[in-house]
């Protein structure tokens, strides 16, 4: 009788289990956009907004008084947001579900939370940034769709340019002529602003990253630990390095070299790559894996490791300074915005921090 | 503890899936493969359960069984005495039926992890994947390279296996969740066929049968619903290949089926032991 209840409960049990060991599908890391002001953070259940000079959220006047200027508002079980907000010119703030069961895109009015409207038409979950061009938004979906939007209506411009039978990751980028968008299938994808291709180039694995583009050249890290150099216009190589490990983020510039982290196991390496010919200027260890991309700032390169270090370089590699939190992981690239260096750390007590230009904490958001 | 268990089991499961996969091309087609060769080798565990479990059975129908719970129904600690008595002298371990089952439980997780893992419907769970895979494993077949590897072909039948299942008609407002259905009545199928009769469908153990027997379809077209349908292609095939196991063996219980109510063979005592000798 016992063994019985035992083994009814144990079934239950490893039931439940495997319901929490599982990972809910749309499981990720955090976003970050910035308008120079405020910090908006994709962060699962809500899209935070928070004031960059005080680490305040900022909040918005309702019937109930003043409430934090989340969105949404209450937790919803069928709404997360992992992929960073795009901030349109006339104060819209657009962003995808992540959810698995919903798919909707949302303009939404971050002063208020109020929403502007809803584009449902997408059949997999939303981890890219959307790009907007004139009254055009760009927006690669889950379910492989590059999907052009009227910026003010949200209906489609044109019917959707199908890139791949996998999801879309990476936000797509554009030089002033052509959008480009990378994807899973090895691919990068030129299209113009009329949403139709220019061209196509098959690289040697998935990317995951956004390309850099910079002065008529493409630059695309891809997940094999290779980095090319493609001519914006037709997409052919001009260059290419193998690096040692596999790259996750978006490579970073100061105009002359290229900054490029790489996953080696649980550890990682970071290097500096001549722009021109992409031949390796130095490189260093680092005892965690570099996930996301660095960013370039008044001659100094950020990168935060997986385990939860900011490091702060010159441009030559060395060290300036560095911040630890234990037991936390960085995998989303840092933001320099109103002298500070925004992280959003994972595994940690709190979802955003801010560090000033030496070093120093300024505050921390925990999102509660 | 959680590295553990993904250095020993959810890896290896993960990679040997990721190699039939390499092999087949087809994902779909490489969980239902994965999972008979998981069901074949958990085969014996599962014999020496059903066996366990029937002895078990046989034993609470027996004569002598029957006798003692009457004579000690108000004397626990007696009853209990001459319950490890009889259990020692047919040579019937309480826990030996349960154990298996134990036994099974990591391996099926891990499984349901590796598929998880695989699927990698998100960049963490594809980092996730990408540092699990084996550096040998191109040695073995340059399909199960990374270039080659990612990204996995999610698209299964009409499905994608990184995605909830349901089949969208133009005329419903809602798509048919076909495969969370599938799971549902398979599941009913598989529990039913392969309940054994109780001693008395009035005891607590049968009732928790019949209990186990209604919540699991519905537990199972619930997860089926809402998580990715490559584990409910898991579901469907593991339920399929355990009423096969059960009908290897002679112990699907048609009659459960159809409603008609079969009752334990009882047998007294000394047959029971003349059989065993």
């Amino acid at each position: 009788m016992k063994l019985k209840l035992i083994k009814l409960i144990a079934i239950f049990g490893s039931i439940i289990f495997l319901t929490a060991c599982g990972s809910a599908p749309s499981a990720n890391w955090p976003a970050t956009t910035t308008d120079g002001q405020n910090i908006y953070l994709s962060n699962g259940g809500h899209v935070y907004s928070v004031n960059i000079a005080s680490g305040v959220e900022n909040t918005v006047a309702s019937a109930e008084g003043n409430v934090p200027a989340r969105f949404p508002q209450k937790a919803d079980a069928a709404l997360s947001f992992f992929a960073p907000v795009a901030l349109t010119a006339d104060g819209q703030m657009l962003v995808g579900n992540a959810a698995t069961k919903k798919h909707e895109y949302f303009s939404v009015d971050p002063k208020t939370g109020n929403i502007n409207w809803t584009f449902s038409d997408a059949k997999n979950s939303w981890m890219a940034g959307s790009l907007i061009i004139d009254q055009t938004i760009f927006a690669p979906s889950g379910d492989g769709n590059l999907y052009l939007l009227d910026l003010k209506t949200g209906k489609t411009a044109k019917p959707a340019l199908k890139l791949s039978e996998h999801s879309l990751w990476a936000s797509p980028v554009n030089d002033g002529e052509l959008v480009f968008i990378v994807t899973m299938e090895h691919e990068v994808v030129a299209v113009d602003k009329a949403g139709e291709k220019v061209w196509a180039q098959e690289l040697d694995t998935s990317i995951l990253a956004s390309p850099l583009v910079l002065d008529g050249t493409l630059y695309v890290a891809t997940l094999s630990g290779n980095v090319f150099a493609l001519d914006t216009a037709t997409g052919e190589q001009k260059w290419n390095t193998a690096l040692q490990g596999n790259i996750w983020g978006t490579p970073a510039t100061d105009g002359s070299s290229l900054f490029v982290g790489t996953v080696t196991g649980k550890t990682g390496k970071f290097y500096s790559l001549n722009i021109a010919d992409g031949t390796i200027q130095w490189q260093k260890d680092e005892s965690g894996s570099i996930i996301a991309g660095a960013v370039v700032s008044n001659g100094m390169v950020y990168f935060g490791t997986e385990l939860g270090k900011l490091q702060a370089l010159d441009l030559t590699g060395a060290p300036k300074w560095q911040a630890v939190i234990e037991n936390a992981k960085f995998y989303t690239s840092p933001l320099i915005s109103n002298d500070s260096v925004l992280m959003a750390p994972m595994n940690a007590d709190f979802v955003l921090v801010a560090y000033d230009l030496n070093g120093v904490q300024r505050w921390t958001f925990d999102g509660k | 503890m959680g590295n553990i268990f993904d250095l020993l089991i959810v890896n290896p499961f993960t990679n040997a899936l990721l190699l039939i996969y390499a092999f087949i091309g087809n994902f779909g087609v490489a969980i239902i493969l994965f999972t008979i060769i998981i069901r074949l080798i958990t085969y014996p565990i599962m014999a020496q359960q059903i066996k366990s479990s029937s002895a078990m059975q046989e034993l609470m129908a027996s004569e002598e069984w029957l006798k003692i719970q009457e004579k000690y129904k108000n004397e626990k600690e007696k009853l209990a005495q001459e319950q490890m008595r009889i259990y020692s002298e047919k040579g019937v371990s309480p826990f030996s039926s349960c154990l298996p089952t134990l036994i099974q439980f990591p391996i099926l997780i891990g499984f349901y992890q590796s598929i998880v893992r695989a699927i990698g419907v998100t960049p963490l769970q594809l980092l996730s994947l990408v540092r699990g895979i084996y550096p040998g494993l191109e040695n073995i077949t340059p399909n199960a390279g990374l270039s080659a590897l990612l990204p996995i072909q999610s698209q299964f039948l009409w499905m994608n296996l990184g995605q909830p299942e349901g089949v969208k008609l133009d005329f419903l407002p809602f798509a048919i969740p076909v495969l969370a259905i599938i799971v549902g009545l398979t599941t009913y199928f598989q529990t039913k066929l392969t309940m054994q009769p109780s001693a008395n469908p009035n005891d607590q153990s049968a009732q928790m049968n019949k209990m186990m027997g209604l919540y699991m379809p519905v537990l199972l077209f619930y997860f089926s619903l809402n998580f990715a349908s490559g584990l409910a292609v898991y579901f469907i095939t593991s339920n399929l290949a355990g009423i096969a196991q059960y009908a290897a063996l002679g112990k699907v219980n048609w009659k459960n089926l159809i409603g008609v109510k079969s009752a334990p063979k009882v047998i007294d005592a000394k047959s029971r032991t003349s059989k065993k000798n």
